[in-house]
């Protein structure tokens, strides 16, 4: 912790957390191993929430996951470093990575209705990150817990925390992933589609709270969804992934006004400006390749409606705009 | 590329395959390699040790003892054989009937299936044995009864799934007679499970048969079983305790294998069975 | 939970109809027998007949079977034919003897099973996985009646630790109860966590695929933590379910090794039965160990029930 905290006081510059170069792969018996994120350098700062945004299959997930080592079996990280206060994540030991996950990097998981133990009341779940790390006297843990709860706006927190999950709605559950997430005052968490099992209200409410949280506490957020409107609503940068790579990054109003990269104008010509319809990154035609397929040249180029012959080369990620990065020859 | 093995898929079946196959070379020409006639009593050897006559020694009467595992084999072999197919042929049926007929037949039969299911195998068999009157053939009959319920379960697990596919569904809507489409359509999608099955009740029955004879319900002296061997050499243990270890290690490689076997045909038949 | 426990008790006992009618029709499979096994081959056909009428046997089975059956549940079991004595007495004394054998020797098998299944699910597919599923199967293919032979010929004769055989109440001696009990149980246990073990594994996995699993990582918290906070009662939950049906199979097996250890237990008798073709003796023997198979199979599943708080908070 004391290391951490003289990175932090090492100035403004130095961002919180700096990926460079990462790759990742799943290994496979007897054949060549296959690419599920190539080349993905990213950064966030203090106090920053950070879009990463793509549609399922483009890496995103992966490439959060392995941040916390917690990529499934086979798939592993081949290349790159990322830098968190002044440690490679990469490097780390897993019982070093074991004390960053839940008190420096939190994470709040996909699918908050199977996201929860069954058998044990939520109230444990949501003190677990402190039990484990801060060692705390189990009363002191559960009023945190109490107000934790609160904070999260669950009504009647003191008696709901000793419920099991199936007694809370979709919502809540969701909510209080968020409270465990939150439980440890990390710096980063990330925030893995946070709201793709719940309906659209409920969505709003969880954005709501996110926005707030780090208004309250200056948490920097990574911020992984499909849903671009719930993105540009949220973040300060975004990152636009595509088949294992980053095709465009830069701040909110650049990405949103003058998109430079064909994939994130057809995102965005898919998508209405209204929240909802989750499905609507469908509307793009084709289909995302599987990381194994070989594509020579620019990922995007068999659905690119603006393909030309140059798109046969692999076009690099280069600054269009201060600012804003693209990975497009016609950018 | 050299092609290698898939250990993975296949190892099981590579290593336990020659095991099982010298169980059934063994007890098919047990007559013509077993070194004396396994029911020849010679009073001048009886309860002798393993020596280099007798590998593995004489029981109570002289007789030599491999040579009667080896006959012995014999016995569990077709009473595995005869008692699987039984099970496999009855539960097969009734699974597919249950299966393709549905509503009130489905119920009533898996019901009743599950009934006889749940009864503890060897009591059941102690006790049909006890009615039959006690005799390999016998045996054969009530272990393959018990198999029923097992194979039907199985199969009408299996013929469900194969019925709900979309090509199925089609066929039927078109009016091919059903009779076509459960033999041409949905058996073939069976035989794979049953054949897993099959090995793990092969081994299964092995050990039933010589439960029974062990208990005196199976195979009669002098024919020799394993588990009437086992239990002639309880009387004996403490001065010869190799007549129940042969028969009872030649059991429990039997089953060992045919055990794994089955595990090694689940891993080739369907990588994605494996737990 | 109260609805849950009054749901299964209604599945319950039309299912002790049906055993009590299988049972019954297995017993009788063969008409006539049992006439001619109580007199033996050289009765005359008049002895014969006077026997069935005077047993009743010479009705239709269905007749017979409603009687036996009213009788039964007023826990008559009628006489036997061997020394027309009642046979509900004995069956009620033996019927302590076999489930506390083969209750314990459950627990062998739970006690193997669980942590032995627990640490090849955890590491699904490593060498330990390989070798403990090995194991299981190993444990599932040793006979059991030959595997008691083993342990009498090593732990009663050769190191004379324990006795070969026989049985003391535990209110008379309760060492001399349980060091007679011991190889009986492990005979029974070890074999049957064969399969325990194998259920175990298949439950851990699953659990281990399962989202919260990862949620629970992502707090930091030790292998160890997630075994005991998370993995173990979740995976539970389905052990005991289906561990309920390798009871079964294990009371069944209580036939043999009570035959093997002298144990006057319910298998015993069962024997006793067979041997002297005596039915009445017979049937209750076998409907009894049928009743254990049926209430420990309930037992288990509403055990399986309680730990899963989904089940019993739905519904109160």
């Amino acid at each position: 912790m004391a290391e951490g905290a003289t990175a932090r006081d090492g100035g403004g510059a130095a961002p919180l957390l700096e990926v460079v170069g990462l790759r990742i792969e799943l290994e496979r018996r007897a054949e060549a191993p296959v690419p599920i994120a190539r080349d993905v350098s990213l950064r966030v700062e203090e106090g920053e929430i950070v879009g990463l945004i793509g549609e399922s299959g483009s890496g995103k997930t992966m490439t959060a996951k392995s941040l916390l080592g917690l990529l499934p079996e086979r798939i592993r990280v081949v290349a790159g470093r990322a830098m968190f206060r002044s440690r490679d994540l990469f490097a780390l030991t897993p019982p070093q990575m074991r004390e960053v996950r839940g008190a420096e990097i939190a994470l709040i998981p996909q699918d908050a209705l199977h996201a929860l133990n069954p058998v044990q009341v939520v109230g444990r779940q949501v003190g677990e990150p402190v039990e484990v790390h801060a060692r705390r006297p189990g009363p002191e843990i559960r009023e945190l817990v109490v107000r934790l709860l609160e904070r999260v706006h669950i009504p009647n927190p003191r008696a709901r925390s000793a419920d099991y999950p199936h007694q809370f709605s979709g919502g809540m559950q969701q909510r209080a992933l968020t409270a465990m997430a939150l439980s440890m005052e990390p710096p980063l968490i990330l925030a893995d589609e946070p709201t793709t099992a719940l309906d659209v209200t409920i969505q709003a409410e969880i954005i709501a709270l996110i926005r707030d949280l780090r208004a309250q506490t200056g948490t920097s957020f990574l911020f992984i969804s499909h849903d671009l409107g719930l993105v540009s609503s949220l973040c300060d940068r975004i990152y636009v992934m595509y088949a294992g790579e980053i095709v465009e990054s830069g701040v909110r109003e650049e990405i949103f006004d003058r998109p430079r990269h064909p994939y994130t104008r057809a995102l965005m010509g898919a998508a209405p400006r209204l929240l909802g319809n989750p499905e609507r990154l469908s509307t793009i035609p084709g289909r995302i390749p599987q990381p194994s397929e070989e594509i020579a040249g620019c990922r995007f180029r068999v659905r690119c409606p603006l393909a030309e012959a140059r798109c046969a080369e692999p076009p690099p990620l280069r600054e269009a705009a201060r600012g804003h990065d693209a990975r497009c020859w016609l950018a | 590329m050299l092609r290698r093995i898939n250990w993975r898929r296949y190892g099981l079946v590579v290593v336990t395959l020659p095991v099982v196959i010298l169980v059934f070379v063994a007890s098919a020409f047990a007559p013509v390699i077993a070194p004396y006639d396994p029911y020849a009593l010679d009073v001048l050897v009886m309860l002798e040790g393993p020596s280099e006559k007798h590998l593995l020694g004489t029981d109570e009467l002289g007789r030599d003892i491999l040579s009667r595992v080896m006959q012995a084999s014999r016995i569990s072999i077709v009473v595995g054989l005869v008692a699987v197919g039984i099970g496999a042929f009855g539960g097969t049926l009734i699974g597919l009937l249950a299966a393709w007929f549905g509503g009130k037949i489905d119920a009533v039969l898996m019901r009743f299936m599950d009934i006889v299911f749940c009864f503890p195998a060897i009591l059941l068999a102690v006790i049909l044995m006890a009615n039959l009157g006690t005799s390999v053939l016998n045996a054969m009959l009530a272990i393959g009864i018990i198999f029923i319920p097992g194979f039907a379960r199985l199969t009408r697990a299996v013929a469900q799934t194969v019925q709900r596919q979309p090509f199925l569904e089609a066929a039927i809507c078109l009016g091919v007679p059903g009779r076509r489409i459960v033999l041409r359509e949905i058996l073939p999608n069976v035989i794979g499970p049953v054949l897993v099955e099959a090995a793990v009740a092969f081994s299964y029955a092995v050990l039933l048969e010589s439960a029974l004879s062990f208990l005196g319900l199976g195979a009669q002296p002098p024919e020799p079983s394993w588990g009437n061997m086992i239990n002639t050499g309880r009387g004996f243990i403490d001065q010869a305790p190799w007549i129940s270890l042969a028969p009872g290690v030649a059991l429990f490689l039997t089953v060992f294998s045919f055990n794994l076997l089955g595990d090694g045909l689940r891993d080739v038949l369907d990588p994605k069975l494996r737990g | 939970m109260l609805r849950l426990v009054l749901g299964r008790l209604a599945s319950f006992v039309p299912t002790l109809f049906v055993a009590s009618m299988v049972l019954f029709l297995a017993v009788n499979v063969v008409p006539g027998s049992a006439a001619r096994s109580a007199l033996g081959i050289h009765a005359t056909p008049q002895a014969l007949k006077r026997f069935e009428h005077q047993h009743g046997l010479d009705r239709p089975l269905a007749v017979q079977y409603v009687e036996w059956a009213g009788r039964a549940l007023r826990g008559d079991f009628g006489t036997s034919f061997q020394n027309a004595v009642a046979v509900g007495p004995d069956v009620r004394k033996r019927i302590p003897v076999t489930l506390q054998l083969a209750g314990m020797a459950f627990l062998v098998a739970v006690a193997i099973a669980i942590p032995l299944g627990l640490v090849a699910g955890f590491r699904h597919q490593s060498g330990t996985d390989g070798v403990v599923t090995t194991l299981a199967t190993l444990f599932g293919s040793t006979p059991n009646f030959w595997l008691a032979t083993l342990l009498i010929y090593l732990f009663s004769l050769r190191l004379g630790w324990l006795p070969t055989g026989g049985y003391t109440p535990f209110s008379e001696d309760p060492v001399a109860n349980l060091r007679g009990m011991l190889l009986p149980c492990i005979a029974l246990g070890v074999v049957s966590s064969g399969l325990l073990i194998r259920i175990m594994r298949t439950a851990v996995i699953e659990v281990m695929f399962s989202n919260f699993i990862e949620t629970a990582r992502s707090k930091g918290v030790s292998n160890f933590r997630l075994l005991t906070a998370h993995v173990v009662r979740n995976a539970l939950i389905p052990f005991f379910t289906v561990s309920a049906v390798e009871f079964g199979f294990l009371v069944g097996s209580v036939v043999i090794i009570e035959d093997v250890f002298r144990i006057p237990g319910i298998g015993s008798l069962v024997l006793v039965g067979i041997i002297n073709r005596d039915y009445p003796v017979l049937l209750a023997a076998a409907m009894s160990v049928t009743v254990i198979v049926l209430i420990v199979n309930l037992l288990v599943d509403l055990a399986a029930q309680v730990i899963d708080p989904r089940q019993v908070h739905t519904g109160s």
